[in-house]
């Protein structure tokens, strides 16, 4: 019996998946853009419709209102991420969605406050009961609605000349053009379709749960991921199966596991099925080019850092930058701990240190082999539970702990590559963050070693800095060790770029059946990144558990890792410097921006989205940038010409292999942009 | 577009500077008060809640609160002459940016305490910095067992939840005589010192724990922790949560038709609860430490200040914060010092405060912890919240 109501409780939450999944694939069908503020942008129409039954609207009025709010929003969307940032790297979009997210959020919980409200459902109270069970018409309306929208899109897309035109703009742009068809307006169109689904879904959301608040977007959002991903995010009968999917595992795990056991089975469900079918249950097979080693070949590049015709960008930064730089930033570091009196400023900078630690672990695995790690949190969180525990209960020395932490990392490191090796793009980097996730949930769930959400206090670092006899200032001690981590973290980071494994994953990054083809073992070596990725990640979360000397489950959530991760495209994606450079602004910038409580996330996300647009390589190489820009004045004429004048020419042999690739005009785009495209949205007409 | 690139280069070397230039000022402030601090006529407390994210309405309430009750101090002329001052900081409910507040007011000789966070894990977060420079912390809200051994100096503005939690057990089993007993707690450290104790208490009572449910923050949905508690047929329910899940909860509960005795936490009280929830916590229980028909002077006077400075009734929160501010000012009334100066004798005035707050008698016990307070049970008919004999 209890099976039954709760597959039915999974069928009713599932569909509420369905319908934010729906969104996600439109806009990645038709942009290839991963959307990440659709879940705002639900929650955004919601408050928009619930405003309008406020001012006196009916409901059905209060949804057309609520329909065009969200086409506006949806085309704002599609003007930042795609038309502004144009030819940007792929993983610009992301970032520049994901600002815009943090942007509405804010605004809408500035407009109409942080308190939950209540939402009218004029249909509660309807419903069959049996048993402990019920299954409401607002279930049935929301199940119908996900089916029928999936139907009508899917039929638009296949028979309205509308419809269609999108498909062949989406499959190859150029051509559709040649045929008539003006791609602006049919991107705008898709857009406006999913602002569309956008609205529908915010007022059934807000109907299933008679509430609604500013921040249901994050967690309805990875959901509606979740569910997108699960189907195979390019098919519209995969969004909706997907997400019944994950909402009849989450019932039934919750009913016979335990409710905490939840949201761990719908992102371990995520996983499995993306080992399975990297593609998804109704993925096309042509996407099987976005990952794994075999379909590789089909694109230029399968690296996040080409743009969506396949050009390498800008983003890699061409001119190496020497290491001795950023050991000069961290005696920087360390040089400004002694000088500046104030305590404060002194653990800000340990933050600085510690962060730059983190970011440098995605450094490694993003700017040298081209993986995109979202869930790189949690494995800072093993590195910091580890150090916590044994300081705690074993009282070791910090050379053991060290030792350990090492340990930990390389295995979390390892443990994160095992899904993730076989994708890559953005299949990869969804799949890290849903390792990110378990992992959160893991920290969570596991009372005994991490005591759940009561955290860990008092936790010291043991006593080393002991000068002649004397205990050091805690604070400029903490500063100090936080740095000195960080020189040891570049230390293998600089063993590992510049020796042979350098040299090879930077071959993966460009090709990875190229790489493959040359004789490097390529899932080998990128577990090998993983691991030591793993490492770095491992020192940075033990410095930080030493540093705030309490930890718990909230401080490895998934919005450290999209810290860690803005960081490194601040600062510059390929170089450890980059990293520094990153977590000093990301770090100092709040701190500043606190006096503006109310405003600051919007602050944040709109100097997100400038650096985006014009500091794609960025901070590390703005004087450069500067000077081939005068060389340039055409930088407009794309990536290539920037590169171009402005390249060097690598002096030693280990950046030679990054830059051949990168090497502009020498680069031949030999495979048609179409091909890549294939298959995005062929697939959504089921 | 070059020419807008230059500008964006331009703009980017202004906030650079202008960040460097404000960072440098907050640094010179600070320093130039060194030798001044008691020349300032003011008494400084550091107040960090939760201002954005999703504990945002929760921290609200705790800052509208404060603000009531010292907005009326100052009128009256401050604390010995010297009006009352806080520095406001958002923690965004995240325990790394209240660490980070907490070495902002350590650097700060002005601040004489330190009054947050909203949760335990921010607040614990904190505090460790705080003792270090001597700064005592009045937590409002924090329920961590561990909260007030962390240090001198941390005391609490509400009693713990386990008060609450024992009240609720021995109200089920033993004043409505119920045996088989079902809990569903919020998953954070409130919870699961709430579920803890709330377990233990049912089984000292003679009552049997038929099932422990924990409602993970992220899920919104508890539809099937709903057909899981009915599978196990309890006859009566307790719900540790929030205001906001509570509301949910409520409806997905009654929409399945089955009508277990249930008792709310104190949290839920408030309009809120009950324009969210609707009709669907009819009958439902809820002990509360604020009651705000209650017939103490007290009450009676902060309920109609707040709702005319706010144009709402308070909820349980912002009593918490007014009582807060309370404390604070019963303590510093005693001391004729500002700044630096003035956290130590706080914190032996603190030790010894005993008021009559808008939640009850506040008495500490010694080591910050406060006495139990007394509290009155609640509830929902038709559609509001009444007082009920018990």
């Amino acid at each position: 019996m209890q099976i039954l109501s709760q597959l039915v409780n999974g069928v009713a939450i599932g569909s509420v998946y369905a319908i934010v999944a729906l969104g996600f694939t439109i806009v990645f069908g038709v942009a290839k853009v991963v959307n990440f503020a659709q879940g705002s942008q639900v929650v955004m129409s919601a408050y928009v419709a619930w405003a309008a039954v406020q001012a006196g609207a009916p409901l059905w009025a209060a949804f057309l209102i609520s329909v065009v709010a969200s086409v506006l929003l949806a085309w704002f969307i599609d003007l930042i991420a795609v038309e502004w940032l144009g030819k940007a790297a792929e993983i610009a979009p992301l970032l520049s969605t994901m600002a815009l997210a943090y942007i509405i959020d804010q605004g809408v919980a500035l407009i109409w406050t942080p308190d939950p409200q209540p939402f009218p459902n004029p249909m509660a109270g309807e419903q069959v009961t049996f048993g402990g069970m019920y299954f409401s018409a607002t279930d049935a309306t929301i199940l119908g609605v996900s089916v029928v929208t999936m139907a009508g899109v899917a039929l638009f897309l296949r028979r309205a000349w509308l419809g269609r035109a999108i498909r062949a703009t989406a499959q190859d742009p150029v051509a559709a053009e040649q045929m008539g068809v003006n791609p602006r307006v049919t991107r705008l169109a898709a857009f406006a379709l999913a602002g569309i689904v956008g609205a529908v879904g915010g007022v059934l959301v807000g109907m299933y749960f008679q509430q609604i608040n500013p921040y249901l977007g994050l967690p309805l959002g990875l959901k509606g991921f979740a569910a997108a991903m699960v189907g195979g995010i390019t098919s519209l009968v995969g969004a909706v199966v997907g997400g019944i999917v994950i909402g009849v595992f989450e019932a039934l795990s919750s009913g016979f596991i335990g409710p905490e056991y939840r949201d761990l089975v719908a992102y371990g469900l995520l996983l499995v099925i993306l080992l399975a079918r990297p593609s998804g249950l109704f993925g096309s097979k042509a996407l099987r080019g976005l990952g794994g080693e075999r379909g590789a070949g089909a694109i230029p590049t399968t690296s996040l850092l080409a743009n969506s015709v396949g050009e390498p960008v800008m983003v890699a930064g061409l001119r190496k930058l020497k290491m001795r730089w950023s050991y000069a930033a961290v005696a920087v570091i360390m040089l400004a701990c002694l000088i500046i009196p104030s305590p404060y400023w002194v653990s800000v900078l340990a933050q600085v240190s510690i962060f730059a630690t983190g970011a440098l672990a995605l450094t490694l695995l993003t700017g040298q082999a081209g993986q995109v790690s979202i869930g790189h949190a949690a494995v800072m969180g093993v590195g910091a539970y580890a150090a916590a525990r044994l300081t705690l209960d074993q009282g070791w020395p910090l050379a053991l702990i060290v030792l350990a932490v090492i340990g930990s990392g390389a295995l979390a490191g390892l443990f994160m590559a095992l899904p993730v090796l076989r994708l890559s793009g953005h299949t990869g980097a969804l799949a890290t963050l849903a390792v990110g996730q378990i992992g959160y949930l893991a920290f969570l769930n596991a009372m005994p070693i991490t005591r759940g959400s009561l955290g860990i206090s008092g936790i010291s670092a043991p006593p080393i800095l002991l000068i002649g006899g004397q205990e050091v200032d805690a604070v400029l001690a903490m500063g100090l060790l936080c740095a000195v981590m960080l020189a040891l973290s570049l230390l293998i980071y600089q063993v590992i770029a510049r020796g042979r494994l350098g040299i090879q994953l930077r071959a993966i990054r460009e090709d990875r059946l190229a790489a493959s083809s040359t004789g490097i073992r390529v899932t080998w070596t990128l577990a090998l990144a993983y691991a030591v990725s793993g490492i770095i990640a491992g020192l940075a979360g033990m410095m930080f558990a030493y540093q705030q000397t309490f930890i718990s489950p909230d401080s490895f959530k998934v919005q450290l890792s999209l810290l860690l991760l803005t960081m490194i495209l601040v600062g510059g994606i390929t170089s450890p410097l980059g990293a520094i450079v990153g977590a000093a602004v990301l770090t100092i910038l709040p701190e500043v921006l606190r006096e503006i409580a109310d405003y600051r996330m919007i602050v944040y996300g709109v100097i997100m989205l400038v650096m985006v647009k014009y500091l794609p390589a960025g901070l590390v190489h703005l004087p450069r940038w500067r000077r081939s820009e005068r060389v340039a004045p055409a930088a407009e004429s794309g990536p290539s010409a920037r590169t171009g004048a402005g390249y060097d020419g690598p002096t030693d042999p280990d950046s030679l292999a990054a830059a051949v690739r990168l090497d502009g005009d020498d680069v031949i785009p030999a495979v048609d942009p179409a091909e890549e495209r294939q298959g995005v949205l062929v697939n959504a007409a089921h | 577009m070059s020419i807008s690139r230059r500008g964006f280069l331009a703009g980017v070397g202004t906030l650079a500077a202008g960040s460097l230039a404000a960072a440098c000022s907050v640094r010179t402030t600070n320093t130039s008060t060194d030798g001044s601090a008691s020349g300032v006529d003011l008494f400084r407390a550091g107040v960090y809640l939760p201002l954005t994210g999703d504990l945002a309405s929760n921290g609200k309430d705790v800052q509208r609160g404060l603000d009531l009750y010292i907005k009326q101090l100052n009128a009256d002329g401050g604390i010995n002459g010297h009006q009352v001052e806080f520095t406001y900081r958002d923690t965004k409910g995240e325990p790394k940016t209240a660490a980070s507040i907490a070495q902002e007011y350590a650097q700060d000789d002005d601040i004489v305490l330190g009054i947050g966070a909203f949760t335990s894990t921010a607040t614990m977060a904190a505090v460790p910095v705080l003792v270090k420079n001597g700064i005592p912390n009045l937590a409002p809200t924090s329920s961590h067992p561990d909260y007030t051994t962390l240090g001198p100096g941390l005391f609490r503005g509400t009693p713990t939840v386990d008060v609450e939690s024992r009240l609720t057990a021995e109200f089920l089993v033993k004043t409505h005589g119920k045996k088989k007993i079902a809990i569903a707690w919020r998953q954070d450290d409130w919870g699961v010192f709430a579920n803890d104790v709330f377990s233990a208490a049912v089984e000292e009572f003679g009552g049997e724990l038929v099932a422990s449910l924990p409602i993970s923050l992220d899920t919104k949905d508890y539809r099937s922790i709903v057909t899981q508690l009915h599978s196990l047929e309890p006859e009566a329910v307790h719900f540790a949560g929030q205001y906001a899940e509570g509301a949910v909860f409520a409806q997905q509960l009654a929409a399945t038709g089955w009508t277990p005795l249930i008792v709310g936490s104190g949290a839920l009280y408030g309009d809120k609860f009950l324009e969210l929830v609707g009709d669907a916590a009819e009958g439902w229980y809820s002990p509360v430490s604020f009651f705000a028909d209650a017939v103490s002077p007290v009450v009676q006077k902060f309920v109609k200040e707040y709702t005319a400075e706010y144009g709402e009734a308070p909820r349980t929160f912002a009593a918490i914060g007014y009582d807060s501010g309370h404390i604070l000012a019963e303590a510093a009334k005693t001391i004729d010092a500002t700044g630096k100066e003035a956290r130590q004798p706080l914190i032996e005035a603190l030790a010894k405060v005993d008021i009559e707050g808008a939640t009850g008698q506040l008495r500490y016990t010694g080591n910050g912890d406060l006495a139990p307070t007394p509290r009155t049970w609640l509830q929902i008919r038709d559609g509001a919240f009444v007082e009920v004999g018990v």
